[in-house]
Formats: C-alpha cells, sequence, structure tokens
C-alpha cells in the first residue's frame, strides 16, 4: 500500500469523521482518495438496509413495549374479571350472566376503545418511524 | 485561491437574515476552496454541480439556521449527504474506481441507475459477506454500521488501538464492495 492513511484516516473520511487537514493530503493522494471514494460509494450502496437490521440485536421500542404491556395487562384483568364469575356447577349460585349484562359489556367496551387505542398509537408510531 | 472576507460566519448569517443579499456570497468565497476539495476528492468532475446543489441547499436553510455550532461543519454535513445521495442517484451503488490494490485499474460505474440491486437482495448480500468474515472484522462493520458505535468505542471494546479497528472496518468495506460488485455481474440484471 503507498500511503499509511488508506486503512486509517481514509477510512474516517468516508464516514465524515476525519480531520479537516486531510482534504489537504487527499487532493494529492490518490490512493487515499480512492479509498474514500469506494468506502463512500459502499456505504450509500448500504445505506436502504440500514433502517432494518440484519440479525442485530433486536430493539424493542418504548410504544412497542408499553403496547405489549398494556396489552398484557388487560388480557389479565379480562381473565381475572372471568375467575371472579360464580362456579356454573354450584347449582344455588345464581348462573352468570356475561351477554347482555350492561356492566360487562361496557366494560368490555372500555376493554375494546383502550386496546384499539394502543394499536393505533402503535401504528402512529411505525408509520412515523417509516 | 480567493480572497476571504473578514467577517464571521455568525455576522454573514445574521447579515443574511437581516436581507443583505450579498451576504451569502462572501459565505461561498469563503468556504469555496475547502468546499470544492471536499467534493472534487469524492466525485471528481460531478463536483461544481454538487457544489452548485450544496449551496442551493444551505440558501434554502439558512433563514432558520440557528447559530449553535460550527457553520462549517453544517455546511460539510449537507455536502456529505450529497456526495452520498450522488452515488445513490448516479447509480453508482458499487461504483468501480480503481482499487489501489490493482495493477490495472477496473472498469469505472458499470453499474445502471435500473440495475441498482434493492434493499433486500442488498441486505442478502451484505449478510453473506459478513457471515464469512472473521469474527472481530464482522463486529466491527456491524457495531459501526447498524449500532453507530463511534471507532473510537469499538476499538476500547475490542481492546485493540484505533488503527486495528479501522483497518478492519477498510478490509470489511473492501469484502463487501467486492461481493456486492460480483453478485451485480453475476446476477445479470435486468435492463
Amino acid at each position: 500500500m503507498s500511503c499509511p492513511h488508506t486503512e486509517t484516516t481514509a477510512v474516517l473520511a468516508a464516514f465524515g469523521e476525519a480531520p479537516p487537514e486531510f482534504e489537504n493530503h487527499l487532493s494529492t493522494c490518490d490512493a487515499c482518495r480512492t479509498v474514500v471514494r469506494q468506502h463512500t460509494a459502499t456505504l450509500a450502496a448500504l445505506e436502504p438496509m440500514m433502517d432494518a437490521p440484519i440479525n442485530s440485536t433486536p430493539r424493542w421500542s418504548p410504544p412497542a413495549v408499553v403496547f405489549l404491556m398494556a396489552a398484557a395487562v388487560l388480557l389479565a384483568v379480562q381473565f381475572t374479571n372471568g375467575a371472579t364469575h360464580p362456579d356454573p356447577t354450584q347449582t344455588d349460585a345464581p348462573l352468570p350472566t356475561q351477554i347482555g349484562d350492561p356492566e360487562v359489556d361496557s366494560f368490555n367496551d372500555h376493554l375494546d376503545d383502550q386496546l384499539a387505542s394502543l394499536e393505533l398509537q402503535l401504528d402512529l408510531f411505525h408509520l412515523e418511524e417509516s | 485561491m480567493r480572497s476571504v472576507p473578514t467577517m464571521s460566519d455568525s455576522v454573514l448569517i445574521s447579515a443574511h437574515k437581516a436581507g443583505d443579499r450579498h451576504a451569502i456570497e462572501n459565505l461561498m468565497d469563503r468556504h469555496h476552496d475547502p468546499l470544492m476539495g471536499f467534493l472534487v476528492n469524492r466525485v471528481g468532475r460531478d463536483a461544481e454541480d454538487l457544489y452548485q446543489e450544496t449551496w442551493v441547499r444551505v440558501s434554502g436553510r439558512l433563514d432558520t439556521y440557528e447559530d449553535r455550532g460550527s457553520f462549517r461543519a453544517w455546511l460539510f454535513q449537507i455536502a456529505r449527504r450529497l456526495v452520498i445521495d450522488h452515488h445513490r442517484r448516479a447509480g453508482a451503488r458499487i461504483r468501480m474506481v480503481a482499487d489501489p490494490d490493482d495493477a490495472v485499474p477496473s472498469a469505472v460505474d458499470s453499474v445502471k441507475p435500473d440495475q441498482a440491486m434493492d434493499a433486500a437482495e442488498v441486505a442478502r448480500v451484505f449478510q453473506e459477506v459478513v457471515d464469512s468474515m472473521e469474527p472481530e472484522m464482522a463486529q466491527v462493520v456491524r457495531w459501526r454500521l447498524f449500532d453507530g458505535i463511534s471507532f473510537k468505542d469499538i476499538a476500547e471494546r475490542q481492546g485493540v488501538p484505533l488503527n486495528t479497528a479501522l483497518g478492519r472496518m477498510h478490509r470489511g468495506l473492501n469484502k463487501i464492495r467486492v461481493v456486492l460488485t460480483e453478485n451485480e455481474m453475476h446476477e445479470g440484471r435486468k435492463p
């Protein structure tokens, strides 16, 4: 290699991180200038996929985590709510009337609204990200 | 060499915002040589076009420019963005400029715009290349390109000198470039 900077400062220059003085060297060093152009072009080629990391550590965005946690809590609440109903095998207990019960319907509607709202927020977040 | 105005960038920017039509000309004069040099070093004969485009962008944003850092850094950030766009737009996804290691220069810009690989193909090829690299090299490439970790921090994490980390990135990018180029040639992209 004709110039020791080709594997060091020229790489920094391709990332826009070389010291300004390096531009003077670039203007006189064909080897470094070639490396900067090649690496810049390679980085430009890779750029379209930069937003979609491959085999990188999965990143959980805060809204997604909040959504999943909220969904889990809501599901747990729903299960808990169901578990509080009396055992239908007990003949002397009144049969639960989940369908048509205004209070339960209202509660379920509320849960649906909350879930829909969370889903909407998540969709909006993804739209903003994209 | 052009004569350089004596007023600071900040003063010239303020003057521009106040309606002084000559202020931006003075800014251009001041930064002409370094900016043009920067562009020539990266895009060669297309530097003049990008120089003009850079100042078009700058003039369009100067009214809202906040003088919190270096104007020069901001200017070169815009220019660098345009250089990257240039490489992509011109179809030079992988621009085959002469390899300093090669005795014979290879073909120049053999990839046409409509031959450009799409993101999925690039990702697939990239993955194959990185998987074939030595672990330390692959780590540098992934950390830098996907996690945005500085070379200094990468060197510290790997327990090596900065130049070693840069050398690994250099060789990693070379491998990626070669394989992307070969892939485009071998697959006979649709016209």
